[in-house]
């Protein structure tokens, strides 16, 4: 084994601080933004869609973060081998072959979608349209105010635009309860997805253990096992020049 | 902040830039013939798009202030000559670019795409042109003109004049009583189209003045109906000066305060000059006013960057120099007439010559070096980096040579023990391969993942400005917050590009000296500049995605308009019979929550930009090697007679006298330069 079990634990302890500590910035990040006085139907729409996005983003850095640490160990190992087994290591490109399973179709992580309590009732009382004609509010304010080159995704599916008259009326004790439960549900929903993240991070470690296996088996446990030629002066070395 | 410094530092004229640029460009050429096929390590790409736009380098002042602060007649004081209409009140929401060019020339652009261009024609006539077009006519000084256009613009035409739409005028221009004006409103509002509403005027004129570099635009004053139009922030932000005309009283200046917190970006407060016209009126205090103003604005602009002119006095320094008397300019143009009479005078009293009095009393002989020398401290210092990328190719040139020299030398003594070396360097380049994979590695546990920089500055970066839109209380404060915060994104991304630049040029600088003894091969040259260039192209082409997106948010008058924001249902209302109202405040308040959408986005694609950018350092290191890689394998399988190594030798050191000789022009031209 390039890595030891003890040093392998080390890495998942880590990597599980990070974790946390990026699920803590997604939370904080979205209840900054929940906690501020915008249009509720703007913010239903982002307690909805934002924290699925950040986490995906955070998963792929997360990735990198890990695979810091794994190439780290390794390369210590590596660098006191044999300049062509370090060169045969190089060729492998394991960085590059665990991303590219990573992001692939298969390997990507794909967090669930957020269910949040989308209280119709509660939201269309504040919209009083013209007689006779239901509007979505959230979405005429949107239509208007959006020119037609601004890629929108928090704007809720357009309604029929007919309404010629609606005011917006503040509820705003109603929308601070709404925006509580909001909060509650985002909190069980990146309880999970932190699971998940964890989840697919480690099948990721597990995936570059595999392929570290496979080189060393196919490369130093062949011709070379653990030679290391001392002519060759060591990358260690050279790092420290 | 730099630019201040250098201001005080260096003194940078035009002429000399443009004597200089030329030298560069043969110094180029030269460079070209020189290194052939050769690769030595300079991007030669990126180095012609570099010398390409030098070429076509352009400095673009803006020039903002209020209406009547005197805009234009600065202007013509400053091309030296009086081709901006004066006497008349601005109207347009055009802007009038202004430029050199040898024949005189007038285009517009109207709204419906038609252009008319006025060609060769006298001063006189593009005078009179200008002033039809971009001035209002004097019997519609009271009504909001600028609006009225601007809905024409955006929806072809205006058929009803009706309470509503006088109510939206009087409120969006501050105007009072405009529906005592109807008739008068109807007859402006009839009268025009799309077919001529102005959106863009270029002049192109034979100025008599040096700066046929410079392209001055004169914005549409800040404080004009309307607000500030969209085209004038493009042209603020690319504006590598921006001169705001301020009369000198009353000094307090609301229209320059909210320019500042709210208009331009913080980027654009780097290039700000405040500039206090009609000096010559309050002569005696001008001195005293100048004091307050600096000690005013003290928190909002340098005090370097204020200064107190007078254009009228200006304009008359230019008649004199022309060889004019003073006595043809009183009689010719009576509005310069009390100034000559006084400063004249005045001039005797101090015992000046009347060019010398007039020029120093306009002020612009303060100006004129201190802007010169601000615009061109970039560009100089573009000079000395391009001058540095040719020299630093001619040493690896001659490196390269003198290799080469080293290599057929030992294959005309010996052959065996020339393959040994070939080997050995071959070897030594498996290592060094090696040894970049080691450094990219470590170059990724520090650029890349939560523990990086970047993540740290952009997940700190993205609350504050979170934070500010929220706060923001009006649009144009919105935009400025946007547009800083691109501003800033941009800035966290470059330096970080940097960083990784200056990582890899150092990690490789290490370690060349132990490759060259122990292998006698050279760690290739890395033109990080050119790679950084174009990492920085990458990112600046997210940006302009991004500054779309923006703009047309903020910008396109939607917020003027609500006609268009109900443009689908408007035809129901004619039907219905009941006209539409829109909460502005729910605008505003979508508005805002749009932009934290799209703000999120655009961190995301910097984010994906800059990772790219990682990778784009580790393709270009490798592409480098293996070139060194295919040469060695070359010379290995090329067996040559004496007398062609003796003969290749010989023009090897041929070039590299001709490179010695180029190199040592190049680091005098360096000296002169620093």
């Amino acid at each position: 084994m390039m890595i030891e079990p003890k040093t392998l634990k080390q890495i998942e302890k880590k990597l599980e601080e990070d974790i946390s500590k990026e699920i803590e910035l997604i939370k904080s990040e979205v209840f900054f933004i929940l906690d501020k006085d915008l249009d509720i139907y703007f913010l239903k729409e982002f307690a909805k869609y934002y924290p699925r996005k950040l986490l995906k983003e955070k998963a792929e850095i997360l990735l990198d973060t890990l695979l810091n640490y794994l190439m780290k160990e390794v390369l210590e190992k590596i660098k006191s081998m044999h300049l062509d087994q370090q060169y045969e290591f190089f060729k492998e490109n394991l960085r590059n072959k665990i991303r590219t399973k990573a992001f692939s179709e298969n390997g990507s992580f794909k967090p669930q979608p957020v269910k949040i309590k989308e209280d119709e009732g509660l939201l269309d009382k504040t919209i009083t349209a013209a007689p006779g004609i239901a509007v979505s509010a959230g979405g005429i304010i949107a239509t208007m105010a959006i020119p037609e080159t601004v890629p929108l995704k928090a704007i809720p599916a357009i309604s029929s635009l007919v309404g010629p008259i609606y005011i917006i009326k503040k509820l705003k004790d109603k929308n601070r309860r709404l925006k509580n439960i909001w909060k509650k549900q985002i909190n069980s929903y990146l309880k999970l997805a932190k699971n998940d993240l964890k989840k697919w991070l480690l099948d990721m470690e597990a995936e570059f253990l595999k392929n570290l296996e496979s080189f060393y088996k196919k490369t130093i446990s062949s011709s070379f096992e653990n030679v290391i030629d001392k002519s060759n002066t060591n990358f260690a070395k050279i790092k420290s020049i | 902040m730099f630019l201040e410094q250098n201001i005080k530092k260096s003194n940078f004229k035009l002429s000399d830039y443009k004597i200089y640029k030329q030298q560069i460009f043969e110094l180029f050429e030269n460079y070209k013939n020189l290194r052939g096929e050769l690769n030595d390590g300079i991007d030669l790409k990126s180095l012609e798009n570099r010398i390409e736009n030098l070429k076509n380098n352009q400095f673009l002042i803006a020039v903002a202030g209020e209406v009547k602060a005197g805009k234009s007649t600065f202007i013509n004081s400053l091309i030296k000559e009086e081709i901006l209409p004066t006497d008349v009140l601005q109207a347009t929401n055009a802007l009038i670019e202004i430029f050199y060019s040898k024949r005189p020339y007038l285009k517009v652009t109207y709204a419906s795409g038609k252009i008319e261009i006025l060609e060769d024609s006298p001063k006189e006539v593009l005078k009179e042109k200008l002033k039809e077009i971009a001035a209002i006519p004097e019997e519609y000084r009271d009504i909001p003109v600028n609006l009225i256009d601007l809905y024409i613009l955006e929806n072809g035409e205006l058929n009803i004049i009706d309470n509503e739409f006088i109510k939206y005028l009087e409120e969006k221009s501050g105007m009072e009583n405009l529906k005592e004006l109807k008739y008068k409103l109807e007859n402006y509002a009839f009268s025009r189209s799309r077919d001529n509403i102005p959106i863009k005027i270029e002049l192109g004129y034979p100025f008599p003045w040096e700066f046929d570099e410079i392209r001055l635009v004169d914005m549409p004053g800040v404080n004009a109906v309307g607000g500030v139009h969209d085209i004038s922030f493009s042209f603020l932000d690319r504006a590598n000066a921006i001169l705001f005309i301020h009369p000198i009283k009353p000094i307090e200046s609301e229209s320059f305060k909210r320019f500042i917190s709210s208009v331009i970006t913080n980027k654009s407060k780097e290039n700000l000059f405040l500039i206090l016209t009609h000096s010559a009126v309050f002569f005696e205090e001008k001195d005293r006013l100048l004091e307050e103003a600096k000690r005013i604005y003290s928190s909002l602009i340098s005090p370097d960057r204020i200064f107190a002119v007078d254009s009228i006095l200006k304009l008359i320094y230019e008649d004199l120099e022309k060889g004019k008397t003073l006595e043809e300019i009183k009689k010719e143009q009576r509005q310069k007439r009390k100034w000559i009479v006084y400063f004249k005078d005045l001039a005797e009293e101090e015992g000046l010559d009347n060019k010398e009095a007039f020029i120093k009393y306009s002020g612009f002989e303060n100006l004129i070096p201190v802007l010169e020398n601000f615009l061109l401290s970039a560009p100089f210092s573009e000079l000395i980096n391009i001058l540095e990328l040719l020299r630093e190719g001619y040493k690896e040139q001659i490196n390269i040579h003198q290799e080469t020299i080293r290599l057929l030398e030992s294959q005309k003594r010996d052959r065996e023990e020339f393959l040994a070396e070939i080997e050995k360097r071959q070897k030594g380049l498996k290592k060094l391969e090696t040894y970049c994979y080691f450094v990219l590695e470590e170059a990724a546990t520090i650029f890349i993942g939560v523990h990086s920089p970047i993540e740290n500055s952009l997940d700190q970066l993205k609350l504050n400005y979170y934070d500010k839109f929220i706060k923001s209380t009006n649009i144009e404060e919105l935009r400025k917050y946007y547009r800083d915060a691109e501003n800033d994104l941009n800035m966290i991304v470059q330096e970080n590009i940097k960083n990784i630049s200056k990582f890899f040029k150092e990690k490789l600088e290490q370690i060349g000296e132990q490759f060259r003894e122990e292998y006698n091969i050279q760690i290739p040259k890395i033109d990080f500049s050119a790679i950084e260039e174009s990492c920085r192209k990458a990112v600046a082409k997210r940006e302009e995605i991004t500054k779309e997106v923006v703009e047309s948010i903020a910008e396109n008058w939607n917020f003027l308009k609500p006609w268009k924001w109900l443009k689908s249902s408007r035809t129901k209302k004619v039907v219905v019979g009941i006209r539409e109202f829109i909460d502005e405040e729910a605008f505003f308040k979508t508005l805002k929550n749009n932009l934290i959408e799209s703000f999120v986005d655009v961190i995301e694609e910097l984010r994906d930009q800059f990772y790219r950018a990682f990778d784009f350092y580790k393709k270009s290191i490798g592409k480098l090697l293996e070139e060194k890689r295919t040469y060695l394998e070359n010379l290995k399988n090329e067996l040559k007679t004496i007398e062609r190594i003796d003969y290749e030798i010989l023009m090897l050191e041929k070039k590299i006298a001709l490179i010695e000789k180029e190199v040592k022009i190049i680091e005098e031209f360096i000296k002169r330069l620093s």
